[in-house]
């Protein structure tokens, strides 16, 4: 009978017309037991009576879970039976119940770490049994952070993962590194949420997660197949509890402001400075009496200000056993620290858990998130050179021109006046994200359970624009007014079920799981571009009020589907040897032909050494954990920039012209496809060693890691016969080694408890193969407007050779600075050629690496590595009483910055200003500096005054860092009343402190370590008050 | 047991009937090889595109303009005041024979873009085949005239080159480059196939494309090309008989008047055998029009604006004054009141590249009516205003790609222009004949050929007396008039390098005129390093060496002497 009714759950949720069903029966216990009596008592925990408790007479199904008030009150107990009290987090307590009706009962909290569920892919697993490398974050260590994103909040949190924030823009994200650079194509992991797989979260709030795990190798990763490669995040958002209704308010304020503020030259400073480098050109001054220019524009005042940080959410969360759902709301904004920018986010997110009978458990999930960024995406600059352009902008040019009453245009320099740009700044994108999933469990019998969810995704995003007309400059004039539109949407769902079957015989303990996944993902887009509004009000910045004749529009569409079938085996022999394997199938559409499928098998082997007889018979009892992994597989790497990479793709408009003079449309081959692409495949072998002491007071945990990728895509030159220059294929290779360290200490005295959790990572990074070119280049910098003279300064300053560590910095040596003719004249090459003869005292050395007698690109050789040799982070918990304090420490060592902004912050040819610690720096006399050219007027001799300034040494810094990334200091008051209300006030700070001798603004550089004067990651002072009712 | 089977029943039905679906997306917005030249409309926007590959700036400049003339004693770079010679770095190394394979004048722009024509021929032929369109057979012809086409470009270029008949497959690339005669054979094999399949004239609105007359007229070219190398009879024979089978035709005919070969009102007249067509089209600069270029690269505005619009400028005093009133005098309404130039003056510049040698002045017999057709000589009144080059080392401009005022417009770009480019007219398929008798020993039907061209330059001009009557029925003064003929009716048409090449007078010629001129700053060192053996061909482009190493062995391999 009960199969039966089973078999109807199945058949009803597979055909999709699941109803709610009627309560079933739940076997009650026999209530003519003798000896019974009632029981009452209440449940408490350090901080009071504990609400939700599962209070359950041992072996039957009798129970009840206690109030708000930690009260429990359970009759017909026979004397003799036990009491099982249990809540997660907790140690179970059990009480044998005698003739006394009160039984109270302090839960402690469970210090065995090791015992938590930790979540792997398509499964959980006690932290003690997993086999690969899982780093797992708490919602309590991401609180610590002031930020709206949770990827940043990990910084510094689990080893093997670098992560980066580039930049204080409001909007930023932070960029995520698992194990190394995999892949020229991209580094970034997969996101899954609750489940379903994204390839970003910036949709997320911090707020709703209950913890984040990281798997690292590829035991772990593996069983998401072709998307894994990169490593996976693994997200939990926060489950409904059952019990009365639970309210928290969590409220931040703050303010952010630029850590460090550039001093630069004054314009009487700016102006003798321009007159004394012209000197040294042999032109005459420009300024007459530099101490009278009544100009002093600061353009840096004149661009940031302090901005605000605010961040609040609620969430309410209840119910019962049955049925209980959790609510939140989250409310972010950004004000940036450049005028004008922002981000906001508001997060609806909804979780209810339905369990209409014992054996299903159904559960619906809903989150809206609604993004708004304004930032200076056009005009002429964007956000990050906004923040170079306030600092290099002459300071005798005012911000306003009376005459023609509009911003003063500044004529030197290709530069868009920044008061400007900021004023004139429209530029919107808003985001908008719902997710939708839905979740069924069903115990089909004791052993076996069947999940199905699926999720659904749907985003669009629409950007808009408005260029006024301005004048300031020639050459970034606009001359038209003109609107600009843009919209993409996309939908994605995916859809698992999967099958998992537990068993434990004797010492025998198998889990078995075997799913399928599909994939459907399309996304759509269009933009458009009109001219010529009315006006440049608001309310005329719509297409239909333009007058152009000939606007523009553009769109496209993509779509993908995937189709993935995956098992795993856990064997866990007498709790000491476990053994993982599991296997991945995935077919895309994004291949044709053989190489559609893609098989992804891994195995892994974890031995608890400390549950080995001879352990505990060991004498030593402060060491009491011990466990060794290994493990192995291949994951592959999806990340393919063309969604049809098979075709040959044609390209229209190729006109032609025929009879009497009518233009006839043609169509041109572009691109050449490949048939045989296929995946990215990443090999990889870990093994870890986990250890623990003093009843893991002190935890240790080390991994070792190698990682093989082939077939890596790249774009490969071939001969013009194949009708175009390349072709892409797969035939790049790299590997990754490395080695982890996490430790961690926890201890109280007295009522002093406190944690210290350290971290470090190494990786070792080699290019083993790419391709017939045997090189990667790319230049390293964006060239906006801003930044338009780097363009003949820094050709190609990443470069990637085989055998090499990926992405080296390249250029010449700088040896020093001429002193006198007589060293030119001596600076010889081998053979006795004088190898810079047309240099002048004052220039740049350079050295003649091929000695060939002349200085030429050829000389050019790798001058720096942006790699770091280590990452690590240090976090310090303590609590004392009411108090709680937490720091975090994170940083870099051993990796180059190429500051490439100091052509701007440094080399003064008197258009531009520069720091005041620049000022008539350069080479002046004899002996007077080794280090840096002579300043040249740039309209002197262009030749010299570039050469000296080329891609060299001189640029490359040591970008090692240590920081305070976070800073919290907390009080939280207990109230003694009936729902046992806590409130607790806290100040927090980012970014309060870095120690580094890098030059520049943030040594914290986006992945490709160029820094062209990227604005810095603001310093934020945050209050902040967590209210639970 | 029963659930688990009934279980993994329903999975696999539920999975089954999406999987179908999930795999196989089909490509949206993407044109592919895949799905187009499906019907005779796509083939010919597939056509079309490969006309299109003629009309850029890679197509024109390299192979004819610096190549086929700026190489030769026909005509010269401008000197350092033209705005080009600055850019031009890799040209002035040229015209000294001073050509490595990296430089992209000599090679790599032709090379690149031709085998961009020959792939989207063979994409096209294939495609129509397997697709069985209406009309395949016409379109298969016409990719393959434009295919033979630019592998005769190529061949006269580099010689021997890899051939590729069809779509390739990543081995295949790597293909070595075939022999002289072996590639003159297939350029000629895809002539003769299009000669079959085209038709003899189009429809006024298909005007411009690949006729039946034009594929036997390049069909004969290439003969005269294969037989000038190899040397041998029967290739001549061949040109010969390819010749007589085009009178037959009776699809061309000479101009009765020289001058309006280079009319714009007689573009497309009935001495054209094949032209680039070309159209203002107001949609930006080079390859982003539909019109020509070469008249901007040939042509200076006669003054050099840019200089009125210098602070420090490099005329003389003496110049600058002269160049104001010049521009005072000529073009009152195009001068604002302080003196500047309105912006339609100053869609008349250019960059003077290709400017007549006195050297070709003088070459023109006396009389001759064919080098006021040619030429702009220094203070001629043409076009409503009097011209003046200082640009140009002597002075003289090209006619031929000059555009009249009245075709340009102020909206359009100064390389915006209608003027279609000729590639193969009608009298030069008849000195091709003069030559061929010759060469098979027919003086007499030679000595007619060249008169026919020659009689047409004398009733051109005012004097019956001008360019008296070849008579000599020596061979060798025979061939010797009809290069002659050769130089002065076809100056300034991008031939003239070749021609020396393939007749193994480069090096004499070009040594002669570096030691008549050349070792002098003003004609920058033109012929200089002339070797002879190995400049009659250009290099294969470095890149090109490269990207052909294939598991380590270099598959192209580079010609003699570079």
């Amino acid at each position: 009978m009960k199969n039966q009714i089973r078999l109807l759950l199945v058949a009803m949720l597979m055909t999709g017309i699941c109803r709610a069903p009627a309560n079933a029966e739940i076997p009650t216990y026999a209530e003519t037991q003798q000896n019974a009596h009632t029981v009452k008592g209440i449940v408490k925990d350090a901080l009071g009576p504990m609400a939700g408790v599962n209070v359950l007479i041992k072996g039957t199904a009798t129970g009840m879970i206690t109030n708000q008030d930690g009260s429990y009150n359970l009759s017909n107990v026979p004397v003799g039976a036990t009491l099982e009290f249990s809540f997660i987090g907790y140690k179970t307590v059990e009480v044998t119940v005698g003739t006394d009706e009160t039984i109270n009962v302090t839960l402690q909290e469970d210090q065995n770490l090791l015992d938590e569920l930790v979540v792997v892919g398509y499964g959980t697993v006690k932290k003690s049994d997993v086999t690969g490398s899982v780093s797992s974050v708490s919602a309590e260590a991401l609180e610590k952070a002031s930020t709206g994103d949770a990827i940043q909040a990990l910084q510094g949190r689990a080893a093997g993962v670098q992560i980066v924030t580039a930049g204080g823009s409001p909007d930023a994200v932070a960029e995520i590194k698992i194990r190394g650079t995999g892949s020229p194509n991209g580094s970034s992991p997969l996101y899954v949420v609750d489940g379903f797989p994204l390839s970003d979260i910036k949709y997320l709030s911090p707020n709703d997660i209950a913890s984040i795990e990281i798997l690292k190798d590829a035991s772990a990763c593996a069983i998401y197949g072709s998307r894994g490669a990169n490593g996976v995040v693994m997200i939990t958002t926060k489950k409904a509890k059952a019990g009365a209704l639970k309210i928290n308010v969590k409220s931040e304020f703050g303010v952010e402001a630029t850590p460090k503020r550039p001093e630069m030259l004054s314009s009487s400073e700016y102006a003798e400075f321009t007159n004394y480098v012209r000197d040294n050109s042999g032109l005459p001054a420009k300024y007459g009496d530099p101490s009278s220019i009544a100009t002093n524009t600061n353009w840096f005042k004149e661009v940031m200000r302090t901005g605000i940080y605010q961040n609040h959410s609620i969430t309410l969360s209840g119910g019962s056993d049955k049925l209980s759902t959790v609510f939140t709301t989250n409310m972010f904004n950004r004000q940036g620290t450049v005028k004008s920018t922002s981000f906001d986010r508001l997060n609806f997110s909804q979780k209810t858990q339905y369990k209409p009978f014992k054996i299903l458990t159904l559960q619906a999930s809903f989150t809206g998130s609604f993004m708004k960024t304004n930032s200076l995406g056009a005009n002429g600059s964007n956000n990050k050179t906004i923040f170079l352009s306030s600092l290099i902008a002459p300071p005798d040019v005012p911000v306003w021109n009376d005459v023609t009453d509009y911003y003063s245009g500044i004529t030197a320099f290709r530069l868009a006046n920044p008061a400007g740009v900021i004023a004139r700044n429209n530029s919107k994108s808003n985001l908008n994200f719902l997710m939708m999933n839905l979740n069924a469990d069903l115990k089909i019998t004791k052993d076996l359970m069947f999940t199905s969810r699926f999720g659904y995704n749907y985003r669009t995003i629409l950007s808009s624009n408005f260029t006024p007309i301005y004048t300031e400059t020639s050459n970034i004039a606009s001359g038209n007014t003109e609107v600009y539109r843009s919209t993409t949407f996309s939908k994605d769902w995916t859809w698992e079920n999967m099958l998992t079957y537990t068993k434990k015989i004797g010492a025998h303990d198998i889990s078995v799981m075997a799913a399928m996944s599909a994939r459907d993902y399309y996304r759509e887009w269009y933009a458009g571009n009109k001219k010529n509004l009315p006006s440049e009000a608001e309310q005329f910045r719509y297409f239909d009020a333009a007058s152009d004749t000939s606007p523009s529009l553009t769109g496209g569409a993509e779509a993908q589907g995937m189709l993935s079938y995956l098992g795993r085996i856990n064997y866990n022999l007498l709790d000491r040897y476990l053994l993982t394997a599991s296997f991945r199938a995935d077919g895309s559409s994004r291949f044709v032909g053989s190489k559609k499928w893609g098989y992804f098998p891994s195995g892994a082997f974890a031995w608890k050494i400390s549950e080995e007889p001879f352990f505990k018979n060991m004498s030593a009892k402060w060491f009491n954990m011990a466990k060794l992994r290994l493990g192995w597989g291949q994951i592959g790497n999806e990340r393919i920039s063309s969604y049809y990479p098979y075709q040959t793709s044609i390209s229209q408009n190729q006109y032609y012209v025929l009879g009497d003079k009518e233009r006839i449309n043609g169509v041109l081959l572009s691109t050449l496809g490949n048939k045989d692409i296929q995946w990215e495949t990443s090999e990889q072998y870990n093994a870890g060693l986990d250890l623990g002491f003093l009843t893991n007071r002190l935890t240790a945990s080390f991994d070792i890691y190698l990682r093989k990728t082939e077939n890596i895509l790249l774009n490969e030159t071939v001969p013009r016969v194949a009708g175009t220059s390349s072709i892409i294929r797969n035939v790049g290779g790299m590997q990754n080694k490395g080695l982890e360290i996490a430790l961690g200490w926890k201890d109280d005295i007295g009522d002093f408890s406190y944690s210290i959790d350290a971290n470090a990572s190494f990786v070792k990074n080699s290019v083993t193969n790419l391709g017939t070119s045997g090189i990667l280049q790319s230049n390293g910098i964006t060239y906006d407007y801003a930044l338009i003279d780097f363009q003949g300064q820094f050709d190609n300053i990443i470069r990637s050779t085989v055998g090499n560590p990926y992405g080296r910095f390249y250029g010449y040596k700088m040896l020093g600075i001429f002193q006198n003719q007589q060293e030119i004249d001596n600076y010889k090459s081998p053979d006795g050629t004088v190898i810079m003869p047309s240099a002048k005292p004052g220039d740049t050395i350079f050295a003649d690496t091929n000695n060939d007698g002349k200085i030429s690109s050829d000389d050019m050789t790798v001058i720096g590595d942006p790699n770091p040799k280590m990452v690590y982070g240090l976090s310090f918990n303590a609590s004392w009483k009411g108090f709680d304090l937490s720091l975090l420490f994170q940083g870099t060592y051993g990796n180059d910055i190429f500051n490439a902004s100091k052509f701007y912050f440094e080399k003064f040819d008197g258009r531009q200003n520069v720091l005041k610690s620049a000022y008539k720096s350069g080479w002046s006399k004899e002996g007077s500096t080794n280090s840096r050219p002579i300043s040249l007027a740039y309209d002197s001799d262009d030749a010299r005054n570039s050469q000296n300034w080329w891609q060299s040494t001189m640029y490359v810094e040591n970008g090692s860092y240590f920081r305070l990334k976070n800073l919290q200091l907390g009080y939280t008051f207990n109230f003694k009343a009936k729902r046992n209300p806590s409130l607790r006030l806290y100040l927090s700070a980012q970014n309060l402190l870095t120690l580094t001798k890098y030059s520049g603004f943030d040594p914290e550089i986006s992945d490709n370590g160029v820094d062209a004067g990227q604005y810095p990651q603001p310093r934020t002072f945050v209050i902040g008050v967590n209210i639970n009712l | 047991m029963r659930i688990h089977k009934i279980m993994m029943a329903t999975l696999s039905l539920a999975l089954c009937c999406s999987c179908s679906d999930l795999l196989e997306k089909k490509p949206l917005v993407n044109l592919a090889v895949e799905n187009y030249y499906t019907t005779e409309g796509e083939a010919k926007t597939a056509l079309m595109g490969i006309y299109h590959v003629f009309m850029t700036e890679n197509f024109g400049l390299y192979h004819y303009l610096h190549l086929g003339d700026n190489l030769s004693d026909d005509s010269q770079l401008g000197n350092s005041r033209s705005d080009g010679v600055a850019w031009a770095g890799n040209a002035k190394s040229l015209i000294q024979f001073n050509i490595l394979p990296t430089n992209s004048y000599s090679g790599n722009n032709t090379w690149n873009q031709d085998f961009q024509v020959v792939t989207n021929a063979n994409y096209l032929i294939e495609s129509v085949t397997r697709n069985n369109i209406h009309n395949a057979d016409k379109y298969i012809a016409e990719a393959k005239f434009l295919r033979s086409y630019v592998y005769f470009d190529m061949a006269r270029q580099f010689g021997g080159l890899p051939l590729v008949d069809h779509v390739l497959t990543y081995e295949e690339y790597y293909k070595p480059r075939a022999t002289e005669d072996e590639t003159w054979e297939f350029i000629e094999q895809g002539f003769r196939d299009a000669a079959e399949g085209l038709p003899e004239t189009w429809d006024a609105a298909n005007i411009g494309r690949a006729t039946k007359g034009a594929a036997l007229a390049m069909l004969a070219r290439t003969y005269v090309y294969h037989a000038s190398y190899s040397k041998k009879q029967e290739d001549w024979q061949k040109a010969y008989d390819t010749i007589k089978e085009l009178e037959k035709g009776n699809w061309f005919s000479l101009e009765p008047r020289y001058e309006d070969i280079f009319d714009m009102e007689h573009q497309n007249g009935r001495e054209i055998i094949f032209s680039i067509q070309f159209r203002t089209s107001h949609t930006g600069w080079g390859d982003s029009n539909d019109g020509n270029m070469m008249s901007f690269y040939g042509h200076d505005a006669g003054i050099k604006l840019a200089d009125l619009n210098k602070s420090t400028t490099t005329l003389t005093p003496d110049q600058y004054e002269f160049v104001c009133k010049k521009l005072l005098e000529e073009f009152p309404s195009n001068v604002n009141e302080d003196g500047t130039p309105k912006p339609y003056l100053k869609k008349w510049t250019g960059w003077s590249l290709h400017c007549p040698t006195l050297d070709l002045v003088n070459a023109f017999e006396p009389g001759d009516p064919r080098l006021k057709a040619t030429v702009i000589a220094p203070n001629e009144f043409y076009d409503g205003h009097t011209h003046f080059n200082l640009s140009s080392d002597s002075g003289y401009q090209s006619k031929k790609e000059y555009v009249p005022f009245s075709y340009r417009t102020e909206e359009s770009n100064e390389d915006d222009l209608p003027r279609n480019m000729i590639i193969l007219r009608y009298a030069n398929i008849l000195l091709y004949m003069a030559e061929t008798c010759c060469q098979l020993d027919k003086t007499g039907e030679a000595l007619d050929y060249l008169e026919e061209v020659r009689g047409r330059a004398r009733r051109s001009g005012d004097d019956p007396s001008a360019l008296p009557k070849v008579t000599t029925t020596n061979k060798e003064e025979l061939l010797e008039a009809i290069y002659h003929e050769r130089r002065v009716e076809l100056a300034m048409e991008y031939d003239r390098y070749w021609d020396l090449a393939r007749t193994g007078r480069a090096g004499k010629v070009m040594k002669a005129y570096y030691q008549k001129y050349g070792n002098d700053n003003t004609h920058q060192y033109k012929g200089k390093n002339f070797i002879e053996g190995t400049h009659e061909h250009m290099p294969i482009p470095q890149a090109a060496i490269t990207a052909s190493y294939y598991q380590g062995v270099q598959t192209l391999e580079q010609n003699k002497g570079y």
